[in-house]
């Protein structure tokens, strides 16, 4: 595994090799990563002490990219991919803490059988927001973003999710499914899912699921013995677990996995 | 050990008294039929058991080895020994069989169980009820059919080892040989672990395959007949009328559903 820490304002990450690289950016505002083609890579890109960062990325054809963002303070990110012929980009964003964060990201498909795969995974307990969009430049290219977040007492989480498919990107995919638990009267959660499509010969869809806990689900827990504070952190664990197909077979996921765990409350 | 033992339980569902003074006693190693027509209280003995905060207990008293099971939240029941098989159990998505089985084990014990002892047990359990070994893998119950769904339920049983265990229609949705497979696992987990059952069913199939030791036939909210597995027999046989008739009841007459019917819309009533 490679640990690469930058510190300076305007930061250029270069994945050469196929491996697995922890990237600390550390007061970092602006970060252009370029990936060379045929590369298979996963990053795991931690953001200390920034409060705005602009992140560019280039991904090169055959490119085989897994990216996750840890933040553990307030952030602001902004980020903007483009993946060209048969690259491939699985994204994720985790917020487990007390933070207030905002994250606008737009994934440019440019060249055929391009794909990028988003999952979201939030515990609200401050001010959460996203405005992501997935954009179909041409045709044969696929998106697919999963979202999931827990609404916490006084937590504010907001997204708008949109998949765009331009005229002429024929036989391209969207998908998009949006998973929300409100927990508390105040609350406030707002998913806005968008397809914007301006071709005919295309696949598309979305899903969006938002409420309260099920008290029939606590209820079968808690008959095996679970107390409520366990019978809680299993089912949040099961909107924040996804995160971790992102890392799978990677040195990052025990670790991953251990801190979701322990910031649940549960250790299984 | 486990011995409950139930005196003069009322139990009322949204205002309405389902349950009009049940007394029964279960002993260790003694397996109980509960039977008698739908909608007359079975399903509400065992869901009041076990705690659902849906029924209100109005009055009277449950104990488990002496202590009262009343007072104990439906967790503390769960640890405390009791176990309620589900009719209709939960799908819960993204909550995976063996993080759920392995919290509920961890929940019962000082010293959580270790990984390589939980999956043998789990895989042994599996195997035993003749599931495919991917079970451990897939989210609880999500996607399983009415069958998988209640041998999972006697997974659940087989690991969380309980001293007394409810069993409520358990046998329905499964075909012959899987009704045979679920049958034996409840034995052989009997003949360990001396569970007490409290086994509610409307097939004499089940009942002939695990041979209740005590029979009792709920009608109109109370126990109103009760011996041994000759009953079962007789029920089956005779149905329910010969009872109706020796105690002078009438049973509640299940409530069917109406379908919904669609007022007449704005548009269609601006035609006219």
């Amino acid at each position: 595994m490679n640990r690469i820490e930058y510190s300076r304002v305007k930061a250029q990450v270069n994945i050469q090799g196929d491996d697995t690289y922890e990237i600390i950016l550390n007061r970092c505002e602006e970060v252009c990563i370029h990936v060379n083609e045929n590369i298979q890579a996963t990053l795991l890109l931690k953001l200390e002490n920034i409060e705005k960062v602009n992140i560019i990325m280039e991904i090169a054809a055959g490119a085989k990219i897994r990216l996750l963002h840890h933040f553990s303070s307030d952030v602001i990110l902004k980020e903007e991919a483009n993946l060209f012929y048969n690259a491939t980009l699985e994204s994720g964003f985790y917020i487990l803490d007390d933070i207030t964060s905002h994250v606008y990201a737009r994934y440019y498909l440019k060249d055929k059988e391009a794909e990028v795969n988003l999952i979201t995974s939030t515990i609200a307990s401050e001010q959460n927001e996203f405005d992501v969009e997935c954009v179909h430049e041409v045709g044969m290219t696929s998106s697919h973003m999963e979202n999931y977040a827990i609404c916490k007492e006084s937590g504010k989480y907001k997204i708008v999710a949109s998949g765009k498919i331009k005229k002429g990107a024929r036989g391209s995919k969207s998908h998009q499914s949006t998973r929300v638990l409100t927990m508390g009267e105040k609350q406030n959660a707002s998913v806005t899912p968008l397809l914007l499509i301006d071709e005919n010969d295309v696949e598309a869809s979305h899903a969006s699921a938002l409420g309260a806990m099920n008290e029939d689900h606590l209820y079968y827990l808690q008959t095996r013995g679970l107390n409520e504070t366990q019978a809680l952190g299993l089912l949040t664990l099961s909107y924040v677990l996804p995160i971790l197909r992102i890392v799978e077979n990677s040195d990052f996921h025990q670790e991953i996995e251990k801190e979701i765990e322990s910031k649940v409350g549960l250790t299984c | 050990m486990a011995k409950l033992v139930i005196k003069n339980l009322h139990v009322n569902v949204e205002d309405k008294e389902i349950l009009k003074g049940v007394d029964l006693v279960i002993n260790e190693n003694e397996i109980h039929a509960l039977m008698g027509p739908n909608g007359n209280g079975k399903s509400t003995l065992l869901a009041a058991i076990m705690g659902n905060p849906k029924y209100q207990i109005t009055k009277g008293e449950i104990l488990l080895d002496g202590q009262d099971v009343l007072s104990m939240s439906v967790d503390e029941r769960s640890r405390a020994g009791l176990f309620l098989g589900m009719q209709y159990p939960q799908e819960i998505a993204g909550v995976n069989n063996s993080d759920f089985l392995r919290a509920a084990i961890n929940a019962r014990q000082e010293t959580p169980i270790s990984l390589f002892k939980f999956i043998k047990s789990m895989e042994g359990a599996i195997a035993e009820l003749q599931m495919k070994p991917d079970l451990a893998h897939r989210y609880l119950n999500e996607g399983f059919s009415g069958g998988e769904k209640k041998r999972n339920e006697i997974v659940q049983m087989m690991l969380l080892k309980p001293s007394l265990a409810m069993l409520d229609e358990i046998d329905s949705g499964l075909d012959v040989d899987a009704l045979k497979v679920v049958a034996d696992a409840i034995l052989k987990l009997q003949k360990e672990s001396q569970l007490s059952l409290l086994v509610v069913s409307h097939y004499e199939r089940f009942y002939d395959l695990l041979k209740p030791t005590h029979a009792h036939i709920l009608v109109n909210g109370m126990i109103v007949e009760e011996g041994g597995y000759a009953l079962v027999e007789k029920v089956d046989s005779e149905g329910y009328e010969w009872i109706f008739e020796k105690h002078q009841i009438e049973p509640i007459h299940e409530e069917k559903k109406q379908p919904v019917v669609l007022d007449v819309c704005g548009a269609s009533g601006a035609k006219k």
